[in-house]
């Protein structure tokens, strides 16, 4: 190693000394996560396996699978998160560059979309498998196929709608590769989120650092020798876990506030309606700038804040207008007749029925959010400068624009690319859901 | 309903939401920094800021303060813009609006032509694959960060066909300046004026390429939001029962499609095409900037980097007020063209 890498190496380390107790706590939420996500996937495998032997009649290597695939998922998941905190505290990584609360609130985020998701998959599997395999029935459910088989034969048409609707399915496939390449980053950068090599300024794509030793910049560099193709990949967690993590956040405020409105009606639905109105009055961009200005200070924190708070009436309008076209239907007088609790109602028979809308537009909402994020730090309310983050590296990036057009071209592309696949989904997904639409 | 409640139901239904922008934007203002800020700058001196608290009313209790700020509102006192050489932000945005209607508009001139018919196309030709393509081209508009597209043409139509010594659009401003250093707008719309107060045919063809790429920028995203309306709406009416009719009768498909069908999916159109105005304004904010446009959404973007709060203020207000009134415009006219949405 040259004197200068090694030089670049230690500007490196005092940078993060100078976070340090934030990227502790930060590696120790990682490595808490990982653990608990591997005691889950332990336990599920282990118990699991136990009831697939002692429990089903026929069969039970089906079972097995049906089980055994998402406890494996959340194990690989959670080796991920594992070596990522393992480099955060041994601090050789630049991983996870971004605040601490979102890594926390993530990792809650993760542990319920981890659990609820063993049970949809386990939920949804099982009852394919048992129709694949009529001879496998479950001795504990006696009525077992009688109450799966018309939502397996849903679950069927929807997935033949979307194998058959190729905008989709490449939609669905770009996410799910954003998704990896996010996870995998510590694996497949060649440099830090933040690492720069000053000497390397504004290089074309494919030239090789002029430092010797040290990885070729295969997408170039930016104004201040940061390697675009690491710091895009890096960005990704950032801005991913932005999107998620709003988008989920306001869907359940949204949800809860609009449901409960439409649900109750009067003064209530009035007061929310009204407060709405106002929300929706305002522009987004100028709204969530105003409030990160409230908020003080400009972190990826506040910023997922201003988005949650901006975007919440989106959901609580859409649910509210759903549950008051629900809620006089018969099934819910019914439901209501046998003396169940308005909670209960809600929760139990009037969301499952209002989803749909939902899941298309927070599908769609991905991709808004990442471009509301994109202005912001356009507009200079981004993450503080030097952060990896696709909305800052444009904003930066187009300041030195005319000699350097990479550092503004790849992230755009970045942003371009998920925000269309997110609204491919959300888009195909509104066609195949529509009842009105689909058996024709 | 009759047609005259309908019209005062929805009128009066407005009013809190104007009120709960005001109070929105008091309430922000307040937390952002202290609004005396708007009136003071380096140069006053410190003994003389007791005096301007007291003048604009700032020692006052609260409410008293909200009361102040609202009658100043409706008074036309929205403050000074310390940004903008201490100017009151109501005049800035009387010179400065034209310049962003007129962009907008064009915009949206161009959004309707393009995104109508590729709606119908899409519709017309479901899951073939126009229809692919067509979704994927509008999407995308939805997609790209607006700023970052306009930097991209900018880059391709501008620089580098510069460079290469070939015709090419020109990157920024309303005009050539160079070539008309004295222009005074009368209207201050610039296609308007040119044509018809000054009768210049060549400033009005520079004027159309000034707007060309901007236009072209904003309204790609609204291109978007017409295309997919335009398609779902017309997918719901061609499965109506009077369309099976109007086939069974023999009549040609085109005569279906843009006599019957078109007629009935506009309505939701029309709506959309009124909401996307807001969505618009926001973009203006980005696309100005890049283009170094002399409308609001420059003003606004220099504004905030100076952290100017009675123009930002200024701004935020005035957005949400065409918001609002774009709003209730196409309640109206939704309720005067369907008389089922005046019973619902």
């Amino acid at each position: 190693m040259s004197s200068e890498s090694i030089q670049a190496s230690t500007e490196l380390t005092d940078d993060v000394a100078g976070r340090g107790t934030q990227f502790q706590i930060s590696a120790v939420s990682q490595l808490m996560v990982s653990m608990m996500g591997f005691m889950f996937g332990g336990v599920i495998v282990l118990g699991n396996l136990v009831i697939a032997m002692g429990q089903v009649e026929a069969e039970p290597w089906l079972f097995m699978a049906a089980w055994l695939v998402p406890s494996i998922i959340i194990l690989i998941l959670s080796y991920i998160l594992l070596r990522i905190g393992i480099a955060l505290l041994d601090r050789e990584m630049w991983a996870f560059s971004s605040s601490l609360y979102l890594n926390l609130l993530l990792a809650l985020v993760f542990l319920t979309i981890g659990n609820a998701g063993i049970l949809l998959a386990v939920g949804a599997i099982v009852p394919v498998v048992v129709l694949f395999f009529p001879d496998v029935k479950p001795y504990w459910y006696p009525s077992f196929h009688e109450d799966t088989v018309p939502r397996i034969k849903e679950l069927r048409h929807a997935l033949y709608l979307i194998s058959k609707s190729p905008l989709v399915v490449a939609g669905i496939l770009i996410l799910t590769c954003f998704v990896i390449i996010a996870l995998l980053a510590p694996f497949i950068t060649t440099y830090g989120p933040e690492q720069r090599i000053w000497a390397d300024s504004n290089l074309p794509p494919g030239a090789p650092s002029s430092v010797e030793g040290m990885p070729d910049h295969i997408w170039g560099t930016d104004d201040s020798g940061g390697d675009i193709y690491s710091r895009l990949i890096w960005a990704a967690q950032v801005d991913l876990k932005i999107s998620l993590s709003v988008v989920i956040v306001a869907l359940a405020i949204g949800t809860f506030i609009g449901a409960v409105a439409g649900y109750y009606g009067g003064k209530i639905d009035e007061l929310v309606m009204r407060i709405t109105d106002v929300f929706f009055a305002f522009p987004g961009l100028i709204l969530c700038m105003a409030i990160v200005m409230a908020l003080g200070e400009k972190s990826l924190d506040t910023i997922s804040i201003a988005l949650m708070v901006v975007w919440w009436p989106t959901y609580a309008r859409l649910v509210r207008g759903q549950v008051l076209a629900e809620r006089e239907k018969l099934y819910v007088e019914a439901a209501r007749s046998i003396g169940a609790s308005d909670g209960r109602i809600l929760l139990f028979h009037i969301i499952p029925n209002t989803i749909q809308p939902l899941i298309v537009q927070s599908t769609m909402d991905v991709g808004s959010v990442l471009l509301t994020a994109a202005g912001l730090a356009f507009i200079g309310f981004g993450p503080p400068a030097g952060a990896a983050e696709w909305g800052l590296m444009i904003a930066i990036g187009q300041l030195y624009f005319s000699m350097n057009q990479w550092a503004v071209f790849f992230p755009g592309m970045a942003i371009l690319l998920t925000a269309l696949a997110s609204n491919l989904v959300g888009d195909g997904l509104r066609d195949i859901l529509d009842p009105k639409l689909r058996r024709r | 309903m009759k047609l005259r409640d309908f019209i005062l139901r929805r009128v009066i239904l407005a009013i809190p939401v104007v009120f709960g922008v005001m109070t929105m934007t008091w309430f922000l203002s307040y937390i952002i920094g202290n609004p005396v800020a708007m009136y003071i700058n380096t140069n006053t001196p410190a003994s003389a800021i007791p005096a301007i608290r007291r003048a604009h009313g700032f020692d006052e209790p609260l409410y008293v303060q909200y009361f102040l700020y609202l009658t100043g509102l409706f008074q036309g006192d929205w403050g000074v813009s310390t940004s903008t050489a201490f100017r009151p932000v109501t005049d800035i945005i009387l010179l400065k609006f034209p310049a962003t209607i007129e962009l907008s508009m064009v915009a949206m001139i161009f959004a309707i032509a393009v995104g109508i018919p590729l709606g119908i196309l899409s519709a017309t030709r479901k899951d073939q694959k126009i229809d692919h393509i067509t979704r994927v081209f509008a999407l995308a508009g939805v997609s790209m960060p607006i700023f970052w597209f306009a930097l991209m043409l900018k880059h391709v139509l501008y620089f580098q066909l510069a460079i290469a010594g070939l015709p090419h659009l020109p990157g920024g401003e309303r005009y050539t300046l160079v070539r008309y250093l004295n222009f005074e707008y009368t209207t201050g719309f610039l296609l308007i004026d040119s044509l018809f107060f000054y009768g210049d045919f060549t400033l009005f063809v520079d004027a159309l390429l000034h707007l060309a790429m901007p236009g072209f920028c904003l309204g790609y995203l609204t291109i978007a939001i017409i295309t997919r309306m335009m398609r779902s709406s017309m997918l719901e009416v061609l499965r109506e029962d009077y369309i099976t009719l109007a086939r069974s009768k023999g009549l040609t498909e085109r005569v279906v499609i843009y006599r019957h069908a078109l007629r009935n999916a506009m309505i939701p159109t029309v709506t959309v095409i009124g909401l996307a105005f807001g969505s618009l304004i926001t973009g203006a904010v980005l696309t100005e900037t890049i283009f170094n446009w002399p409308g609001l959404g420059k003003w606004a973007v220099r504004a905030i980097f100076s952290s100017d709060l009675a123009a930002i203020n200024g701004f935020t207000l005035l957005v949400a007020f065409i918001f609002v009134g774009a709003n209730l415009i196409v309640d109206l006219v939704y309720g005067v063209l369907d008389p089922r949405i005046r019973f619902g």
